[in-house]
């Protein structure tokens, strides 16, 4: 049964991940450790293989419609791998209640922001629009790389100390900050949980934490999930996946300031 | 410009990920198939 139920909850998890590109990976840790019952370190894990399925099942789907944009991942990426790196060395140096809370102001913020853009890009005067292969690319010029990058090494840092692939801080950066339209933020991030996952996940690995009886079920349900929600996500309006990733950003927050004040209490 | 792409390396980029993800799936099916209906312990060290 909990077998079955790990393929379903990977199904979701993959779905929704591609379509907002946050991986999952931050939905499935609480879930598996709180309503599973399994060991942190192993939830991480298994989340781990599952947001590195996620992220190459959705970005060959979205690489094939040219929405990702590899030069501003790559470049987003070496900031996340050195942030990740750094974490691995100096984890015992840093407050993680400190982080947690930050993390949760971020979210939140970002939440109430994007809930005020609700998908809107201000265009580019005089700029026509790209179209490659059928996919419409609207116009934009990704601004503000300096603040792009160290929001990707404080990503990469969370990554290393939370077990997530950086998705939700990724996504609104891009997104608010740097002006890139919320498709292309979507299958960017999709493209780069992937590789700072990979990343990871081979410490999870090379300390016994990543097991097969919850990483395959996770790992079947979420390639199927992902699949499809990469392949819905041109029919899907940008109002419905802002919804959805406002969502996903107040529950991770709330669940993270409610862990934060069961410390305190 | 961010915004023009490159469709060939896109394309070359998108079927190595695709091989990788199909990989995954295979490999994590077959051990599900395994948790599901082989009973006893399985070595999983390659």
């Amino acid at each position: 049964v909990v077998t079955v139920l790990l393929v379903i909850l990977g199904f979701f998890a993959g779905f929704l991940g591609a379509l907002t590109g946050i991986g999952g990976g931050v939905l499935l840790t609480p879930i598996l450790a709180l309503h599973f019952g399994i060991p942190i370190r192993q939830a991480i894990g298994a989340s781990l293989v599952a947001v590195i399925t996620t992220s190459a099942a959705s970005s060959s789907v979205h690489l094939q419609r040219h929405t990702t944009d590899i030069r501003l991942g790559m470049t987003l990426e070496l900031a996340t791998a050195f942030g990740a790196a750094v974490t691995a060395y100096l984890v015992g140096y840093f407050n993680r209640n400190a982080l947690e809370g930050l993390f949760a102001g971020f979210l939140l913020y970002s939440a109430i922001t994007i809930l005020s853009k609700r998908g809107k890009v201000k265009p580019l005067e005089d700029e026509s629009v790209l179209i490659v292969d059928e996919t419409v690319i609207p116009p934009y010029e990704p601004k503000r790389y300096p603040l792009g990058l160290a929001a990707s090494l404080v990503a990469g840092a969370l990554s290393g100390l939370l077990g997530i692939g950086g998705g939700p801080i990724k996504v609104p950066v891009m997104y608010i900050f740097m002006n890139v339209p919320l498709m292309v933020a979507t299958a960017t991030s999709n493209f780069m949980i992937g590789v700072t996952a990979a990343a990871s996940a081979i410490v999870y690995y090379r300390r016994g934490d990543i097991l097969v009886q919850y990483a395959a079920p996770l790992a079947v349900g979420v390639f199927l999930g992902s699949l499809l929600g990469a392949r819905m996500a041109p029919r899907i309006h940008t109002k419905v996946v802002v919804y959805l990733l406002v969502g996903v950003m107040f529950y991770l927050a709330g669940h993270l300031i409610l862990h934060l004040l069961r410390g305190w209490l | 410009m961010s915004q023009v792409r490159e469709p060939e390396f896109d394309r070359i980029v998108a079927w190595v990920l695709r091989i990788g993800a199909f990989g995954c799936f295979f490999i994590m099916l077959a051990g599900l198939i395994d948790g599901l209906f082989v009973h006893g312990h399985t070595p999983v060290d390659i």
